[in-house]
């Protein structure tokens, strides 16, 4: 049956001998990813998963946020590489480094580092955004930190010691940060995490070995190998022959298979996943012009009404899965007790709300219009999402039902990101995923991302009342209500119809014990997920 | 001869440009392969726009022999071409070599039995084969044969836990292993070609007087058979030969997608979908050229097998 | 006609009757009237066919597709009959220069491939109306039709300049269209029958990859690709369409051979 993951702290504890003996020699996971992840250095990851999970492997942050925890407060991390922290005041914070943390090469962690990771932060980020908010970064001593900030908040933690993967600065000093990329360095990154880079076959995998003199404890996993299989398919059935031993994303179409594989194991975890048609505030055609049809929050309404969510969440996603009423995935269940209930959906109302706002079917072609203006809307999304696929579909009848015409254009995504931030599209199905702390909500819902590029808030929605109680809820004393409030708001002028907050579905070999699996970067424990001895593979030893 | 060479020449760049033109009619670029949703600044995105080829610089390129940088992977296209050439290769030649020895002799076989119970099964079974879209004879291979039964993998082409210093032998099985189903998929979807020709042929052959004058005397069936009618048999898969060259080389596309088989084919659908203009313009002048080469194969073996034959 | 021959004609027969009666009996292909309860239904005599992943009835989306697939595939091998005729007619028949400069249209058509071509095409125009999606196929598969309709045309004026008591070079336009052009027909109409096979199986391969008809439209090979997580839980969902394949594809296949035995005897 699924294993239910407790979301523990993320204990730092060196492995005893009588463990390690225990260990097969050469405990392997094959992680198949469908992409292949070419830049696993941090702040050179572009936000790709496939990168930062491997990056995650072989970079440390400085602390790591505990699961499921709100991550306000200098107490929501727990240590990595930095050992403790202390606040001076409101603005500052001073971190003291694991005196003990190596590079791979030898060279001790220092603070020089961390500034140095700073500074080439500042000089190559293309988003700068979350950098924003710190004044200045400095080290007091070789091993210790201080960070100022330009203003108080209460994630001021979060933000710096969670975000911040330091760079060796004695090998990336003397290169030009636009030659970092394609450096000696690049092509065989060296850390100070638990796996070291060991080899990558172009086009097929990346190798990585356990780093034994790892300070933190040696890993119990001594071989971790990232594949490359663009094909979703193939990645499922060469998990279920036993290729590789990690599948994620699984779908609810496979989980009865996976269920009946008695090598496998079904792991659910919370995700930060968020899944929502997004109305764009403007004209498709002419950005300056306000949308024709969903400028009128009744029809914004209207079409969420008439959609019966939970439905469409269970077929595409699998049963039990959340849906949500504003902007909130997993991660986020602890801003309202007692779980997700979503407003049920209502097939008169929508139609009685449609027709308030003057919208009626002058034709009799079962399609409403307004003016000459048909109901005509057209639904975007990926050509690679299986899942978005079963969505549009299913919202394609249902609005039928009302008299809404759907299209539906499945595009590629290299044609996808031209018009999504060049705000051309109608509705456009997509899938965030959520930091873990509510204040990224200005990134995508605040009028101040709604002006100023670059940004994610790609239909221009700007509510200032929302934005008001964003800032309100950022130094609030009680923060689940106060970010209650704001998901009210946000769910009152439905700027998008969430459809799902699904949970991570990964099916794990069951050889593996002690797994546990992150909800926005799944695999940094990664290296303590042990290899029962007595199920070990030919490939372990 | 040479200046069927030389004609080959001119078509394979005339049809180069052509190409190039065409992806020029592209909309979308390689920026979310390369960014993903990543916002940037409009600034930044016009200096990676412009960092990456023009269509000038691409002819450029191309005349000096150089195929540039793929953009997504950041490696010299060259080089992502030449990993990619060995599947193809081996999963063409071997299709290749498949249906014309087996449609050879199937076809001969059948063209002497006509009518019979085996005949006509044959027939049956390599026009179902043929009517079932390849990937469909895939999608089924892997179901039975890797899902169910584990006897062979369900897709790549190579162990990726094989050790880089594991014997020539080890490896060589290895890929044999993980050759036979997508051998077994094109094999399967394409041999009623080949063997329909070689029965129609032998068929048409077995009707002649000399053949039937042959058999009068005495001589036996089957050396009838492969004294007369496998060399008039061979034209029409001379002729198929040049027609299929390409057809090989991109008809794998499907399968290389079921099985993610690192053929050309299976590229070059993945960098159109990126964008990736420079890997497309590679792989789209390595199946112009497979093309020539094919028709111009065909032409040379037509000379020899029938050198008597008058050139249409 | 041979026997195999009248069953390829009995089967497209059906196939057609299918395509255009079909989804008036069996009612809305997209219709999801239940996709938690009443999805991957076995056969019943509410859907004959079963139900898929969403509910929808199999029967109704096999009809419509028969209607798409077909359609799809008889534009393809029309538009690039007659592309491909008028090109080979002309290169075959205008003599000097431009004869040769034809040709080497033809062959270039010939040298691009054709996977090639559609991908960048298809990847171009983005989601088209299936009509549109077979007037694409049949403009990438012209060259090949126009290479045999050259080769046709070349012999038949040999033929002419046989028989004719007057042998004054170019043929006239009169005796192109007269005597020429329906002398090409037979082998057209063959090359054609053949065709419709490829041309189903392309746009089922296309519709496998993703960039086929638009959903929701319901094409065979659009059925197998949502089908494909399904192989194991609901086996079904991947062999009827399949089933509808083999037959629509052998059909033509039978049908063009026994239409080759017929019409040209004289080939091998």
């Amino acid at each position: 049956m699924t294993a239910r993951v407790s979301a523990g702290l993320l204990l730092l504890t060196i492995i005893t001998p009588a463990a390690a003996q225990s260990v097969p020699r050469h405990a392997t996971i094959v992680y198949a990813v469908g992409r292949e992840p070419t830049m696993p250095i941090p702040l050179f990851t572009a936000m790709f998963t496939e990168n930062e999970d491997l990056a995650d492997q072989m970079f440390l942050h400085l602390a790591v946020f505990k699961p499921g925890a709100q991550v306000t407060g200098d107490n929501a991390l727990a240590p990595a590489l930095a050992k403790s922290w202390h606040r001076i005041d409101p603005l500052t914070l001073v971190f003291d480094l694991d005196h003990r943390a190596r590079w791979q090469d030898g060279t001790p962690v220092s603070a020089h580092d961390v500034v140095f990771t700073w500074q080439l932060a500042n000089k190559t980020a293309t988003d700068q955004s979350r950098l924003e908010p710190i004044a200045g970064v400095d080290a007091l001593d070789p091993w210790t930190v201080r960070v100022r900030f330009k203003r108080p908040f209460l994630e001021q933690l979060y933000t710096f010691a969670f975000l911040m993967q330091p760079l060796p600065a004695h090998l990336l000093e003397r290169v030009p940060p636009d030659a970092i990329g394609t450096s000696d360095f690049a092509k065989h990154p060296i850390g100070n995490g638990p796996f070291r880079f060991d080899h990558r076959v172009p086009g097929q995998l990346v190798e990585l070995r356990a780093d034994t003199s790892f300070y933190l404890g040696r890993p119990s996993i001594d071989r971790v190998i990232f594949r490359f299989v663009t094909d979703a398919n193939t990645r499922q059935n060469l998990f279920l022959t036993g290729e590789t031993d990690i599948l994620d994303h699984v779908a609810p179409a496979s989980l009865p298979q996976i269920h009946d594989d008695a090598a496998a194991r079904i792991v659910n975890a919370p995700s930060s996943d968020l899944v929502y048609l997004l109305f764009n505030t403007r004209a498709p055609n002419d950005t300056s012009r306000i949308h024709p049809i969903f400028s009128d929050p009744r029809v914004r309404e209207a079409l969420t009404l008439a959609l019966d969510r939970p439905v469409i969440a269970r077929t595409s996603y699998g049963e039990g899965t959340p849906v949500p009423d504003a902007a909130q995935s997993q991660s986020w269940a602890w801003i309202t007790a007692g779980g997700f209930k979503p407003a049920p959906g209502n097939l008169a109302r929508a139609k009685a709300l449609l027709a308030q706002a003057g919208w009626r079917d002058a034709n009799g072609d079962g399609v409403l219009d307004k003016n000459g203006l048909p109901l005509h809307i057209n639904v975007m999304y990926p050509a690679s999402s299986a899942p978005r696929h079963t969505i549009a579909l299913q919202v394609q009848q249902m609005w039928r039902a009302v008299g809404a015409e759907a299209e539906l254009d499945r595009i590629e995504g290299s044609v996808i990101r031209g018009r999504v931030f060049g705000g051309q599209f109608d509705v456009w199905i997509n899938v965030a995923v959520q930091d873990p702390t509510p204040t990224s909500l200005v990134q995508s819902w605040s009028c101040q991302s709604a002006h100023h590029l670059p940004t994610t808030n790609f239909a221009g929605w700007c509510d200032s009342t929302f934005d008001r109680l964003v800032g309100v809820a950022s130094s609030a004393k009680d923060q689940p209500a106060a970010w209650r409030a704001v998901l009210s708001r946000m769910a009152s002028q439905h700027p998008a119809i969430f459809i799902a907050a699904p949970s991570s579905i990964v099916a794990v070999h069951r050889r593996y014990d002690n797994v546990i699996i992150w909800p926005s970067r799944a695999w940094l424990s990664l290296w303590q997920w042990r290899v029962r001895p007595d199920a070990a593979l030919p490939r372990d030893r | 001869m040479l200046r069927r060479t030389g004609d080959a020449i001119a078509t394979a760049l005339v049809a180069s440009v052509v190409l190039v033109i065409l992806l020029h009619l592209l909309p979308g670029d390689p920026l979310a392969a390369v960014l993903g949703d990543h916002p940037v600044a409009p600034d930044v995105e016009a200096r990676m726009r412009q960092h990456w080829a023009t269509l000038p610089a691409i002819f450029g390129g191309l005349l000096r022999g150089d195929l540039g940088q793929s953009i997504v992977q950041n490696r010299p296209v060259a080089t992502i071409l030449a990993e990619h050439l060995g599947p193809t290769f081996l999963l063409g030649a071997l299709t290749l070599l498949i249906d014309f020895t087996a449609g050879l002799a199937l076809g001969v076989w059948s063209a002497l039995h006509p009518d019979t119970m085996r005949a006509r099964f044959v027939g049956a079974v390599t026009i179902v084969g043929y009517a079932l879209p390849s990937f469909v004879i895939g999608m089924l291979l892997v179901w039975v044969f890797a899902l169910k039964l584990h006897w062979f993998p369900p897709g790549g082409v190579s162990d990726v836990l094989l050790s880089p210093d594991a014997s020539f032998a080890s490896r060589l099985v290895d890929h044999l292993w993980h050759l036979a189903l997508p051998l077994a998929a094109m094999v399967i979807a394409t041999l009623a070609v080949p063997l329909r020709q070689q029965r129609s042929a032998a068929l048409a052959t077995a009707a002649q007087p000399w053949v039937l004058a042959a058999r009068a005397r005495g001589i036996s069936p089957g050396l009838v058979a492969w004294r007369h009618c496998w060399r008039p048999a061979l034209t029409p898969i001379v002729t198929l030969l040049g027609l299929w060259f390409p057809m090989l080389v991109a008809g794998a596309v499907f399968v290389e997608v079921v099985f993610q088989w690192p053929g050309v084919g299976l590229l070059l659908a993945q960098a159109t979908a990126d964008r990736d203009v420079p890997l497309v313009i590679g792989g789209g002048l390595l199946l112009i050229i497979a093309v020539q080469l094919g028709s111009l194969l065909a032409d040379v073996l037509y000379h020899v097998v029938d050198p008597a034959q008058r050139h249409a | 006609m041979t026997r195999l021959g009248r069953l390829g004609v009995v089967l497209l027969s059906v196939l057609a009757v299918f395509a255009i009666a079909g989804p008036w009996i069996a009612g809305d292909p997209n219709a999801q009237p239940d996709p938690v309860g009443a999805s991957l239904l076995l056969p019943s005599h509410l859907h004959w066919l079963g139900t898929d992943q969403l509910s929808r009835d199999i029967f109704a989306r096999l009809a419509a597709g028969a209607r798409i697939s077909l359609v799809v595939a008889a534009i393809a091998v029309s538009v690039a009959a007659a592309i491909g005729s008028a090109f080979g007619l002309a290169a075959g028949a205008i003599p000097g220069m431009s004869g040769r400069l034809l040709q080497r249209l033809i062959d270039l058509g010939l040298a691009l491939p054709r996977i090639v071509v559609l991908l960048v095409v298809l990847a171009a125009v983005g989601r088209v109306h299936y009509p549109l999606l077979g007037v694409i196929l049949g403009a990438t598969g012209w060259p090949a039709v126009a290479r045999l309709v050259r080769g046709e045309t070349l012999r038949l004026k040999h033929a002419q300049y046989v028989t004719a008591a007057h042998a004054l070079g170019a043929p006239s336009a009169r005796v192109l269209w007269r005597e020429i052009f329906p002398g090409t027909l037979p082998a057209v109409l063959v090359a054609s029958t053949l065709g419709l096979a490829d041309a189903i199986l392309l746009e089922a391969g296309l519709s496998f990859i993703g960039v086929g008809v638009r959903p929701p439209d319901a094409s065979w090979g659009g059925m197998l690709y949502d089908a494909r997580d399904y192989i194991s839980s609901a086996p079904w969902l991947v062999f009827i369409p399949c089933v509808a394949l083999v037959m629509a594809t052998s059909a033509a296949t039978l049908l063009g051979d026994a239409l080759r035995r017929s019409l040209q005897p004289e080939t091998r």
